[in-house]
C-alpha cells in the first residue's frame, strides 16, 4: 500500500497545550532554568516553551512519574523533540504507569494494555517524526518501545509477531519513500530485521532491496542494505562461492546499466575481496578473472554511447582493484599503468591517491 | 563565563548535559571538555580551571564506564542510542584528561572495526552505510587507541573510500557514495584523511607506511602531536608530505561555495548558514592549510587557493578539533609533560 503522512497522522494522540498546565498542576510551583550569573549564548526560548519547561523542571525535581507527568512530557518533546532527557523521563513514566496498573504482569490482558500504551507512544513518535525525520531521539524511542512490544517477554521473543514487524517495516518504507537515503530509517530497518531474525523477513527484505535498486540504481543505501541482507547481518560470515558469484553478477549487471555509477562497482569489489579472504584461492582466482574479463566487456557499453571507456573512473578503479586481487606480475603492472592514467588524465582530483597507488602496485609487481 | 555555564551543566555523577537539569550526554560532554580545554590554555592556566578539571575526572570516568556495552560500543547517554560517535567523543575526552584505561577500552577497537563496511568507510553501527561523520569518529578513535592499523581495520579500503568522497567537479567532499558535496565534510572526511595520511611518507625510495605510537605528525609545525607521554615518541619515522586528497580544490569549494556573503559558512549554496557548518568548514580549511608540506610535489612553494593572509586560519588538532596550542596545555597538565 502506498502510505502517506495522513495514514500516520490519523488520530495522533492529543497533546495538551500550555494553557492546560496550571489546571493540571495546581499544586506545582514551576521552577525556572538556572543558567548561572553570566550565561554564554543563552537560547531565546519562546514564552510557551519557558512555561512548559518550568513545570517540567518541577516534576523532574519531584521525580513524579504519573499520568499528568506523561502528558507534560508529550508537550515538552513537541516543543523540543531533541530533548533526550524528556524522552528518557517519558519512558520512565510509561514504565511506572504500567507497573502501577496493579495487575499481575503475566496476565495476558494486562500485557495487552501495556502494549496499547506503547503503541500509542509509537503513534506519538510517528506524528513528531514527520517533521523531524533525522531526529535521533525519536528513532531511539521507537527502538526502545518495539524492543518491549516485540522482544520484551519470553513469550514474545519466541513467537515474534511477524505482522507487527511488517507494520513497522511499512512505516520505515513510508519514511524511505520521502527520502530513500534517510540514515536513521535504514539503521532502524536493519535493527528490526536482524533482531527478529526470521527467514520470512530476510527473504522479503531481499525483494524490497532489489525493488529499490531497480527504482534508483544510484541509491547507495540500497546497495549497502543488500550487503546486509545477503550476509544475514552477521559480521563474521562470508558468502559461499556460489552466492558470491550470484552477487557479483548482480552487481556487474547493475554496472552495465550505467558504468559511471559507483555503487555496483564497489559492491562487486567488496564481494570479490571477501572471497579472496575466505575461500579457496584457486577458485577465487577464477572468479576474479571471470569478472575482470566481464568488466573489460563493458567497455563496449561506453563506446556505443560515444564515450571514452578509460575516462570512466568508477569502472577503471574497479578494474585496478580486480587486477590487484589477481596479484600476478602482469596484472599488477597493468594496474599500475591504469592508476597512472587516472591520476594524470582521467581522475585528476585523486591524483595524489592514484600516484601513490601506482607506486605501490609497481612495487608489488617487482616483488612477484 | 563559559566556566560558570559549564558548572551549571555538570552532573555530580559524571558527565555534562545539554543544559541545566539535563541528563549527561556524550556529545555535550565532548563539547564541554573541549571548551574547557580552550579556557585552560590561557597562560598561565587558571587554578580554578585546572582544579575543576581535576575534580571531574573520576566521576566522568565512572560515567563513561556505565555507558559501556558488551560488544565494545558505548551509549550516547543512559537509555540512549549506541553508535561510533559515543566511542569517539568518549576517547577524545579521556585522552585529553588522561583517564583512558584498558578496562574502558577493552573491546572498543573491535567495535569500531565492526563498523567498517565493504566500501571501506565506516557506518554508525555495524552494517550501516559508510558515512563521513561516522568515518571521522572511527578513524580518530582508532588513532587515539593507537589501533589505526592493518591488523585491526582494512586501511587500504578506507583510504580508497575517503579519496573517492571528494567530488571531481565541486572539489568539496560528500558524506556517502552517490550523494552531494557538503561543506561540513571538509572536516569529517578531510580530517580523517589527514589522520590517515600521517602514515604515508614519501622518500626518494618511494612511499612507505609508518606506524605511529600514539602520535600524529604535524608537517607544518614540524612536530609530533603526542597524546602520550613524550618518552614514547622516541623513534619517529620521517614526516609525510602528502595529504591524499586535492586540498586546493577543497579550499576552492570552501571559499567559493560554502561562504555566505553576509558571513558564516554553509553546506552548499542555497542552504542557510549555521554554526555547525561554520565550524566544520573552517576546521576543514585549517586541515588543508596545515596538514601538508608547504611545498608541493615539485618542491615549489605552494600557492594554495585563497589569500595568503586573509584566508589563513590557525592549525586545528585533527583528533580533537581545537587549535593545537589549545590542546597542548591540558595534555601537558594531565600527562605531566614538560
Amino acid at each position: 500500500a502506498n502510505l502517506t503522512m495522513a495514514d500516520y497522522d490519523l488520530d495522533p494522540p492529543p497533546i495538551i497545550s500550555v494553557s492546560d498546565l496550571p489546571g493540571l498542576f495546581p499544586d506545582i510551583k514551576p521552577i525556572e532554568q538556572n543558567d548561572g550569573p553570566n550565561p554564554v549564548c543563552a537560547i531565546a526560548y519562546s514564552a510557551q516553551f519557558i512555561v512548559a519547561y518550568n513545570y517540567l523542571r518541577a516534576i523532574l525535581a519531584k521525580d513524579e512519574r504519573s499520568e499528568r507527568a506523561l502528558q507534560l512530557t508529550a508537550l515538552c518533546v513537541k516543543l523540543n523533540p531533541a530533548n533526550y532527557t524528556v524522552w528518557h523521563f517519558r519512558r520512565q513514566c510509561l514504565e511506572e504507569l504500567y507497573k502501577n496498573n496493579g495487575c499481575n504482569r503475566h496476565d495476558g490482558e494486562d500485557d495487552d494494555s501495556h502494549k496499547k500504551m506503547l503503541e500509542l507512544d509509537l503513534q506519538l513518535a510517528a506524528s513528531l517524526g514527520g517533521d523531524n525525520p533525522k531526529n535521533y531521539q525519536i528513532w531511539y524511542h521507537r527502538r526502545a518501545l518495539l524492543q518491549m512490544i516485540l522482544f520484551g517477554s519470553n513469550e514474545s521473543i519466541n513467537n515474534i509477531s511477524l505482522d507487527r514487524v511488517r507494520q513497522e517495516l511499512a512505516y520505515i518504507s513510508f519514511v524511505l519513500g520521502n527520502d530513500g537515503k534517510n540514515y536513521h530509517a535504514w539503521s532502524h530497518r536493519q535493527w528490526i530485521i536482524k533482531t527478529s531474525n526470521r527467514d520470512e523477513l530476510w527473504n522479503d527484505e531481499f525483494d524490497f532491496g532489489e525493488q529499490l535498486i531497480q527504482t534508483d540504481p544510484r541509491n547507495n543505501s540500497a546497495w549497502n542494505h543488500r550487503w546486509f541482507i545477503s550476509h544475514r547481518g552477521q559480521q563474521q560470515s562470508s558468502l559461499s562461492l556460489n552466492d558470491a558469484r550470484t552477487e557479483a553478477q548482480y552487481a556487474l549487471d547493475g554496472a552495465a546499466l550505467d558504468p559511471y555509477n559507483e555503487s555496483p562497482w564497489r559492491y562487486l569489489i567488496g564481494i570479490l575481496k571477501e572471497q579472496r579472504k575466505s575461500n579457496d584461492s584457486a577458485l577465487v582466482q577464477l572468479l576474479v578473472d571471470d569478472f575482470e574479463t566481464k568488466t573489460i566487456g563493458l567497455r563496449s557499453v561506453l563506446e556505443n554511447a560515444g564515450r571514452d571507456p578509460d575516462a570512466c573512473s568508477s569502472m577503471i578503479s574497479a578494474r585496478i582493484d580486480m587486477l590487484e586481487l589477481k596479484g600476478d606480475f602482469d596484472s599488477l603492472k597493468l594496474a599500475s599503468i591504469l592508476a597512472n592514467g587516472l591520476g594524470i588524465k582521467h581522475d585528476t582530483i585523486r591524483k595524489k591517491y592514484w600516484l601513490l597507488r601506482e607506486k605501490e602496485l609497481a612495487t608489488k609487481a617487482t616483488a612477484c | 563565563t563559559t566556566t560558570t555555564t559549564t558548572t551549571t551543566i555538570t552532573i555530580p555523577a559524571g558527565g555534562f548535559g545539554g543544559g541545566p537539569g539535563q541528563l549527561a550526554h556524550c556529545a555535550t560532554s565532548y563539547a564541554a571538555i573541549l571548551a574547557l580545554s580552550i579556557i585552560a590554555s590561557v597562560s598561565p592556566m587558571p587554578n580554578s580551571v585546572s582544579d575543576y578539571l581535576t575534580q571531574i575526572r573520576q566521576p566522568l570516568y565512572a560515567w563513561y564506564l556505565s555507558l559501556q556495552q558488551p560488544d565494545g560500543g558505548f551509549r550516547m547517554h543512559h537509555d540512549g542510542e549506541v553508535d561510533v560517535r559515543a566511542t569517539y567523543t568518549m576517547l577524545a575526552v579521556t585522552s585529553l584528561l588522561n583517564i583512558t584505561t584498558p578496562q574502558l577500552t577493552q573491546h572498543a577497537a573491535s567495535y569500531i572495526a565492526s563498523c567498517q563496511t565493504y566500501e571501506g568507510g565506516f557506518g554508525g553501527e555495524p552494517f550501516s552505510e559508510a558515512h563521513g561523520g561516522y568515518a571521522f569518529c572511527a578513524v580518530a578513535a582508532l588513532q587515539l587507541l593507537n589501533s589505526l592499523k592493518d591488523a585491526v581495520v582494512d586501511i587500504e579500503n578506507l583510504r580508497g573510500w575517503l579519496a573517492r568522497r571528494q567530488m571531481s567537479f565541486e572539489g568539496g567532499f560528500a558524506g556517502r557514495s552517490n550523494k552531494l558535496a557538503d561543506g561540513c565534510y571538509s572536516f569529517w572526511q578531510g580530517g580523517a584523511m589527514a589522520i590517515l595520511s600521517a602514515r604515508y611518507s614519501t622518500t626518494d625510495d618511494g612511499p612507505r607506511t609508518s606506524s605511529t605510537t600514539g602520535c600524529l605528525y604535524h608537517p607544518h609545525q614540524d612536530c609530533w602531536l603526542s597524546i602520550l607521554p613524550s618518552s614514547q615518541s622516541a623513534q619517529l619515522p620521517p614526516p609525510p608530505k602528502l595529504l591524499l586528497f586535492d586540498e586546493k580544490m577543497l579550499q576552492r569549494f570552501i571559499l567559493l561555495c560554502a561562504q555566505d556573503p553576509n558571513g558564516g559558512l554553509r553546506d552548499k549554496p542555497s542552504k542557510p548558514r549555521d554554526f555547525y557548518h561554520s565550524c566544520y568548514n573552517l576546521s576543514g580549511l585549517s586541515v588543508t592549510q596545515h596538514y601538508c608540506s608547504s611545498k608541493n610535489e615539485n618542491n615549489d612553494d605552494d600557492d594554495s587557493f585563497g589569500h595568503a593572509i586573509f584566508s589563513r586560519v590557525a592549525a586545528t588538532h585533527p583528533l580533537f578539533n581545537i587549535r593545537i596550542d589549545r590542546a597542548t596545555p591540558i595534555l601537558q597538565q594531565f600527562y605531566n609533560l614538560e
